[in-house]
């Protein structure tokens, strides 16, 4: 019985550092089978002239339900998150541009994502981002916008 | 275990499927649909779709056990089963334990990797792969502000064709 109590306090201690990633629910998204998915996946010093650690991506053509599962996923995630821009068509979300609470070493975590098929004349791809790093939202788009 | 599935109708697993969709199954729950899918009520073609969504595949099936085997010695699987989690337990604490503070003092924790997949295939080329990159994140940061600044570029952009 002790030796269980000590073995579950020492778990605590150490699950947060695991779980900085791991608790979000749109992490079964990147494993998941999507039928022709685009997945993009780089960490460590792939990336680091970026300033970011982790970035993962998913795009995938939309279905409604695929949508409203993904879109189920990321509520659940930002609920307590700090909404840098979000847009609503209809009730669903079109884009959010999210910034969770960072990690113990104050790295900042991220989730994009853009919604295609809510708008006429784009194309129908929903895009899933999570990053992780310690470039901040105004470096991000700098680097990223497209000119 | 066979006839635990049939107590359970069709439209109990329907619904456990819609809740998966929105996100709302416990994991104990989600551990029961992926059981149930690899059971014989579960390879109806109806329930193909979510099959896909959660990754399975054929060998999926073989791995489903029938109720006599399982009957059979599971007083004693459990008792190994449970020395054997308290051992990785320690274990995995140990390593994690170790290796953070080892790594405490590194900028980034995680390892070197570069990679993507589409249409089916592994891409590995760097350039490749940061193009991809780019272009996912190109997507998703075209804002309203953008959008409208783009549409008004092309509204003045017909006006002077039209002139």
């Amino acid at each position: 019985m002790a030796q269980r109590v000590i073995l579950l306090a020492l778990w605590l201690l150490v699950s947060p550092m695991l779980l900085a990633q791991t608790d979000l629910k749109i992490n079964e998204l990147f494993d998941m089978e999507l039928k022709g998915a685009i997945k993009v996946h780089l960490s460590g010093a792939s990336i680091e002239t970026y300033h970011l650690s982790l970035f993962k991506s998913l795009t995938v053509q939309t279905s409604d339900k695929t949508s409203l599962m993904i879109e189920a996923r990321i509520e659940k995630d930002v609920k307590d998150a700090f909404c840098h821009e979000s847009n609503h068509t209809n009730g669903r979300l079109y884009y959010g541009l999210y910034q969770l609470s960072s990690n113990k070493k104050g790295i900042n975590r991220y989730i994009f994502y853009r919604n295609n098929a809510l708008k006429k004349g784009n194309d129908n791809n929903i895009t899933l981002i999570y990053m992780e790093g310690r470039a901040d939202i105004k470096q991000l788009r700098k680097t990223f916008t497209k000119h | 275990m066979n006839n635990t599935y049939h107590t359970y109708e069709a439209e109990y697993w329907d619904r456990l499927i819609e809740r998966y969709y929105n996100a709302e199954t416990t994991e104990e729950e989600e551990r029961s649909l992926k059981h149930f899918l690899t059971s014989k009520e579960g390879s109806d073609s109806r329930y193909d779709e979510i099959k896909a969504v959660m990754g399975f595949i054929a060998t999926g099936k073989r791995q489903h056990c029938s109720t006599k085997d399982t009957e059979k010695g599971i007083g004693r699987q459990r008792y190994l089963y449970a020395k054997i989690a308290g051992m990785a337990a320690c274990a995995t604490m140990a390593y994690f334990l170790i290796g953070h503070t080892l790594l405490s003092s590194r900028p980034t924790e995680y390892p070197d990797v570069c990679i993507a997949y589409a249409d089916g295939k592994h891409i590995t080329d760097r350039n490749e792969v940061l193009s991809l990159m780019k272009k996912s994140m190109q997507s998703v940061t075209v804002t309203e502000e953008n959008e409208k600044h783009m549409e008004e570029q092309l509204h003045n952009m017909f006006n002077t064709l039209s002139e």
